[in-house]
């Protein structure tokens, strides 16, 4: 069960990595600790499509323990405000490639 | 968006061979049958397009690809997009930002999918690309009559026999 404030976090990071989207949006209230695995997945420091993750990721996190699965639920709890300003420079793939992403994240939360 | 106004046709086949299907029309040349023993339990539902999650957790997408949505320069030719995507032909004459964009999506799809095995067959006018890992499929529909759009088609969490039959009814 993620708190208001955690979904707003992740919300703001998928934005940040994929860009807005009205269904995402409105599927936020609904977010879970699965939507977590997913765009912690996506999040992946060995995906070509975010280069600059590790940097981001190593900045954002005061441990910088990226290899522990479950940094990002941890992320959520603490870098709000963080997490607003940061900016991805752009997502490195295709549409269809983040298409398949907003699929998985909007599954989730169904 | 204009191809994203999504028709969904229930057509009863009583009486016929062919087993009574739910269809999805993405375009006018790419129709998903889905058949009626699968939808027990179905969630449709929408993300970029339409999507279908079955009973049993797998979930079914598809989505109409053009020059718009992946903002393609002019004159890209829209039938070597599968074969940019899943690495078959190589993008060092393509330029950039084009050629990163096919070559990180290439490297994501491999990663999202754990090394998948790639074919390409054809069934009557379409080319079909399709990468498929343990669990889950992506494909690329090309409709060799017309360039103006392709189709992709994504299956995750999906048995392969059951995903490469609906793809074959496309």
């Amino acid at each position: 069960m993620l708190t208001k404030l955690e979904k707003d976090n992740l919300y703001h990071l998928i934005v940040a990595v994929i860009g807005d989207d009205a269904t995402v949006k409105i599927y936020r209230h609904d977010f879970n600790d699965n939507t977590v695995d997913i765009v912690e997945d996506m999040l992946s420091a060995d995906s070509k499509c975010n280069s600059n993750m590790r940097k981001l990721i190593v900045d954002l996190s005061s441990s910088g323990s990226l290899a522990t699965k479950g940094w990002l639920k941890k992320l959520l709890k603490f870098n709000s405000k963080v997490i607003k300003k940061i900016d991805l420079k752009g997502y490195g793939c295709q549409v269809t490639v983040k298409s398949r992403w907003r699929t998985a994240i909007v599954n989730s939360a169904i | 968006m204009k191809y994203i106004i999504i028709l969904v046709l229930i057509s009863m086949l009583h009486g016929c061979a062919t087993a009574p299907a739910t269809v999805i029309s993405y375009s006018p040349f790419f129709k998903v049958q889905i058949p009626h023993r699968d939808l027990n339990g179905a969630v449709f539902f929408q993300s970029d397009s339409i999507s279908v999650r079955f009973s049993d957790g797998s979930v079914l997408s598809g989505l109409i690809i053009d020059e718009e949505i992946e903002s393609l320069p002019p004159g890209f030719n829209l039938a070597e997009y599968p074969e940019f995507s899943l690495g078959l032909k190589s993008t060092d004459d393509l330029q950039e930002p084009y050629a990163s964009l096919f070559s990180n999506s290439w490297e994501e799809t491999k990663r999202m999918l754990e090394n998948p095995a790639v074919t390409k067959s054809k069934n009557g006018n379409k080319l079909i690309y399709t990468a498929c890992g343990s669990n889950s499929c992506v494909s690329f529909l090309v409709d060799q009559t017309m360039t103006e759009h392709i189709f992709m088609l994504s299956g995750s969490n999906f048995d392969q026999s059951k995903y490469l039959n609906l793809l074959s009814g496309i």
